[in-house]
């Protein structure tokens, strides 16, 4: 992004309309051309940032960031490693020989069986792996909290 | 200074449309809007201000303006156009409010309310219906909203004591500071962001370096989704509960989901529960 072409072309928009008053405003806006070419293009870059940030939210994975490359800025998709869960991997079915009867809603057993079948795993297997993973994954890099709670 | 009464009928609607100066407005249970427009550095400069009243059926419109003097009358002296607006009106009233840097204070309780600024400051006591409030730099607080809010600034803080309905808050570099909300969006570039108490509703939360603080209000349940780069994740209430069947006798559920890239997030337990 040409950040400084966007601030010349601004400054000149303001010398030209300056040039339109008397002396003394054709004066003052040449001097506030000189004068705000650093805050506009600070707020330019403050832009870029709330863009990135919007961008961001929309991801399911990867960031957006701005680099500052000389004057100018770029926004630049960073496609992190695999937020795949550090979790073990899963236990086959033929290692585990504990056994626990679970009572769940049944909305949520319709989840873990739609979710097991397209991991292609049996839902044990499923269950055991998912409940391997970490619940507050701490990844350096990239870091997520999730779960449920009660104030 | 000028002084100008009008009886009402209907309900209010009042406009004022100023540069710099200030605008202060109150309201009062009389049907009738009293303006008084001053200029405290020279008094020829309130003669400018056009003061109106359009009464129709069922509805009032008062309106304060300055007309428009151009971007060059900005840059020959904006102190000529530096006035004081002062007006009471009926409460329930709705206001339509532009200024470039003349701070506003309206106190008492208004119907929907559109305000406007570059870098005065707008600041709201009670808004009963819809908000919209946009500045550059200028700082935007709301003590209370009853409908859905909107406010967008480019670097001034917001602050918002209790919204009921959906409040979406977006700045720069603004820090941005809610109390009890019932579903909120808040992005900002670099600014902070703090809710002290989420009853209910989706809680979107997104900033690039800012921190985020949210309290959860007591009672309520929390799914909790938040993500950052290289900020810290911290949560004072335990996420480890299954989330249960919805249960008309606790309805109040928080979604929140939190997005920072440097900024540390904070998730902790919020005030005593406030029923919606």
């Amino acid at each position: 992004m040409q950040i400084s072409a966007v601030t010349a072309a601004l400054s000149a928009d303001l010398v030209a309309l300056g040039s339109l008053g008397d002396e003394a405003t054709a004066e003052v806006a040449q001097r506030l051309s000189i004068a705000m070419t650093a805050p506009i293009s600070a707020r330019l870059v403050e832009l870029l940032g709330q863009v990135a940030a919007e961008l961001d939210s929309t991801l399911t994975r990867g960031r957006v960031e701005v680099r500052l490359v000389g004057g100018d800025a770029e926004l630049v998709l960073v496609d992190d490693e695999d937020i795949e869960p550090v979790g073990e991997t899963p236990a086959a079915d033929s290692d585990a020989d504990a056994r626990i009867s679970l009572r769940l809603p049944s909305p949520l057993k319709v989840r873990i069986e739609a979710a097991a079948t397209s991991a292609g795993i049996s839902v044990n297997a499923y269950i055991v792996r998912a409940l391997q993973r970490p619940q507050h994954h701490q990844q350096p890099g990239h870091r997520r909290l999730t779960g449920y709670g009660r104030s | 200074m000028r002084s100008e009464v009008f009886e009402t009928s209907g309900e209010v609607r009042l406009q004022v449309s100023i540069k710099s100066g200030r605008v202060e407005l109150s309201t009062h249970d009389r049907p009738a809007v009293e303006v008084e427009v001053s200029a405290p550095s020279n008094p020829s400069y309130a003669d400018q201000i056009k003061i109106e009243h359009i009464a129709r059926t069922g509805r009032d419109d008062v309106r304060v303006t300055l007309p428009d003097v151009g971007a060059l009358g900005f840059l020959s002296g904006q102190h000529r156009h530096e006035v004081d607006v002062v007006v009471r009106l009926p409460r329930g009233s709705a206001l339509d409010l532009s200024t470039a840097s003349a701070p506003v204070e309206a106190a008492g309780r208004y119907g929907s309310v559109r305000a406007s600024s570059a870098s005065g400051d707008v600041h709201l006591e009670a808004v009963g219906g819809e908000l919209s409030a946009q500045t550059a730099s200028g700082a935007v607080s709301v003590e209370s909203v009853g409908g859905p809010a909107k406010i967008r600034t480019a670097a001034g803080d917001v602050s918002v004591g209790s919204a009921a309905a959906a409040l979406v808050v977006m700045t720069a570099s603004g820090q941005l500071q809610a109390g009890t909300v019932h579903g909120a969006q808040l992005r900002s570039a670099s600014g902070d962001q703090s809710v002290d108490n989420a009853v209910c509703g989706n809680l979107e939360l997104t900033t690039s370096s800012g921190d985020v603080r949210v309290g959860i209000a007591r009672g309520s349940g929390v799914h909790v989704d938040a993500t950052t780069v290289s900020g810290d994740l911290q949560s004072d209430i335990d996420l480890d509960g299954e989330p249960g069947e919805s249960n008309p006798a606790e309805p109040n559920q928080v979604d929140l989901k939190v997005r920072t890239v440097s900024g540390d997030v904070r998730i902790r337990r919020g005030a005593e529960l406030v029923t919606s």
